[in-house]
């Protein structure tokens, strides 16, 4: 049996009580015939609880293989994720499954929308896999939507919507059981510039009013230093640098670790 | 997930797309029918090989003869065991005896013998065998055109579908058309005469000398009037190969004949301690047997007999020593 999961209302377990996320010397690798390809390379970081941090760097050098890890959606091959306490690569699958539907909420760039169903419906779905009662998910469902402003579309098929609709539509899905980490890919990616900010001010709403941790994937620079309180840059799968969004010094932390 | 839950999802995912979800359960049940087909059909190929030949007698019919038989002549596999002189009969007390061996369901004497069988003022001569009326369960009667007799001494005949085609004459060419329910459409609770030689007991008898023939007995011309009850496209004796019947008689009824059978000449030769035996041959009351003329052959010193039919042609030949 793995170790419990510790929940949404629940205290985080590290010594650090105000760390929401710790990576140590983690690493992914992926093997494509003879070679090994080093997709996260013994990256060492820490987030603290209610954090907006955003990941930046070129394709291909680890964000998103790292945000995965985060959320539980890979295994490191070596090192180790903490969220919340939860020492994921110890957690048995069950106990991952429940991680992934009350510890972390997560957005894609392309919304993943199940498109056979209506919005209620999508936004209904990680009631249902928590076993919430009928009769409380779909107030729980149109408060959601009506929070990202779908209350007049929660009827429609996902393909009806526009992109910035879809998205506001997959926000409120990720945030459904209330987690306490936001990971986002790349969330504006699809969207045009005015839509990503509608996107990006939902987010910072979230992270600033439920003290939600947030970690978000972008190639947009600007858009992560309006929004992120901390940068961490990427490159060939290691941690290069941190900086955060006003002081444009790189900030170092012990090992390598920032 | 409630189970509510996963199921109205699944019925809802089922919606969704009606007609390819009914494409596939349609390929799905084409397949597994015709997977589920495949395998009853082997199976039941497998099992009607097995139960006709465990019906067939191949594995659990035992042929029992005694080295008084003729048949067993020169045998060199038996070339050990005592002389046909010494070796004991299958009369009616051997054959309970064997019946009462462990594992033995019945024991029955095999009669059968060629004769004439008269349809429609017409002779044929076939073999005619007797069957017990446990052979009713016999798989060659399943899909017979009529019934099986209607008790065990019924004067009642069930016919070989090849011996149905002989009586009514039919072609090789139209034999392979033939249904056995259109043959026997004409045959059925028709009649056959069949004419037969029947053993009677005779008197004791003594020569000159006075010796005394044990086994003397008289044979008779009879007839019997069968009806035709069933025909039967399977071969019920095809365990005889050769000497396969194409008529059957109940086997009771058949006892009840006293038909005379090959062994019985073998007998009345086997009797070492006794000087002559004789056998006669009585012309029957019915007019068909035109004459038994006598001769006597004074070179070899026997005498024969010879048994004329209706034929012109020896039926039979017997001797006197």
């Amino acid at each position: 049996m793995g170790a419990a999961v510790n929940g949404p209302s629940s205290r985080p377990a590290s010594s650090d009580g105000c760390l929401a996320i710790r990576t140590e010397s983690l690493c992914r690798y992926y093997r494509m015939g003879e070679a090994w390809i080093r997709a996260v390379d013994g990256i060492s970081l820490s987030i603290r609880a209610g954090e907006f941090v955003a990941l930046l760097g070129q394709s291909g050098s680890g964000k998103s293989s790292l945000l995965n890890l985060i959320a539980g959606l890979d295994q490191p091959t070596s090192g180790s994720v903490i969220v919340q306490g939860n020492d994921l690569a110890r957690l048995s699958r069950q106990d991952l499954a429940r991680y992934r539907l009350r510890t972390v909420g997560m957005v894609f760039q392309s919304f993943n929308l199940i498109p056979s169903m209506t919005l209620l419906e999508n936004v209904e779905l990680p009631l249902r896999f928590a076993e919430v009662d009928r009769a409380k998910r779909e107030a729980l469902c149109g408060n959601a939507l009506d929070r990202v402003g779908l209350t007049t579309r929660q009827r429609h098929r996902p393909s009806e919507l526009s992109g910035g609709e879809q998205q506001r539509a997959a926000l409120a899905r990720a945030l459904i059981n209330q987690p306490r980490v936001l990971l986002a890919d790349e969330p504006t990616g699809n969207l045009d510039s005015h839509t990503g900010t509608e996107i990006m001010n939902f987010i910072r709403e979230f992270n600033e009013s439920l003290a939600m941790t947030v970690v978000m994937v972008t190639h947009e620079r600007a858009l992560a230093e309006r929004y992120a309180k901390r940068m961490i840059f990427l490159a060939d799968g290691k941690l290069v640098e941190s900086e955060t969004a006003v002081g444009l010094n790189a900030e170092l932390t012990h090992g390598g670790a920032l | 997930m409630k189970a509510y839950d996963v199921a109205e999802l699944a019925v809802r995912n089922l919606r969704e797309s009606v007609l390819r979800n009914s494409l596939t359960t349609l390929g799905i049940s084409v397949g597994v029918a015709s997977l589920v087909a495949m395998l009853a059909l082997g199976i039941g190929l497998q099992q009607l090989a097995d139960r006709r030949l465990e019906k067939s007698g191949l594995f659990d019919t035992v042929i029992v003869t005694s080295r008084r038989e003729f048949r067993n002549f020169s045998r060199e596999q038996e070339q050990n065991g005592p002389s046909p002189a010494e070796s004991p009969s299958l009369d009616e007390p051997a054959r309970q005896e064997i019946e009462h061996l462990p594992n033995v369901l019945e024991a029955y004497p095999d009669i059968r013998f060629v004769t004439e069988l008269r349809y429609q003022d017409k002779p044929h001569l076939t073999m005619v065998a007797a069957l017990p009326f446990s052979a009713k369960g016999n798989d060659a009667f399943e899909g017979m055109a009529g019934d099986f007799f209607s008790s065990a001494t019924a004067p009642e005949v069930i016919l070989q579908k090849s011996f149905a085609e002989q009586l009514l004459g039919r072609t090789v060419a139209a034999k392979e058309n033939t249904s056995v329910a259109e043959l026997a459409k004409p045959l059925l609770g028709g009649q056959l005469i069949m004419r037969y030689a029947e053993r009677t007991a005779a008197p004791s008898q003594s020569d000159e000398t006075g010796n005394v023939a044990g086994m003397a007995y008289s044979v008779i011309s009879r007839e019997q009037i069968l009806k035709i009850v069933g025909v039967c496209d399977l071969d019920p004796d095809s365990l005889r190969q050769q000497a396969r019947a194409r008529v059957f008689l109940p086997l009771q009824l058949a006892e009840n004949l006293h038909v005379m059978q090959p062994s019985d000449l073998r007998d009345t030769t086997n009797v070492l301690n006794v000087k002559s035996t004789y056998t006669t041959v009585e012309e029957s009351e019915k007019p068909k047997v035109r004459s038994v003329r006598r001769r006597d052959d004074q070179e070899d010193g026997f005498q024969y007999l010879l048994y004329r039919g209706c034929h012109q042609e020896p039926a039979a030949v017997f001797r006197r020593a």
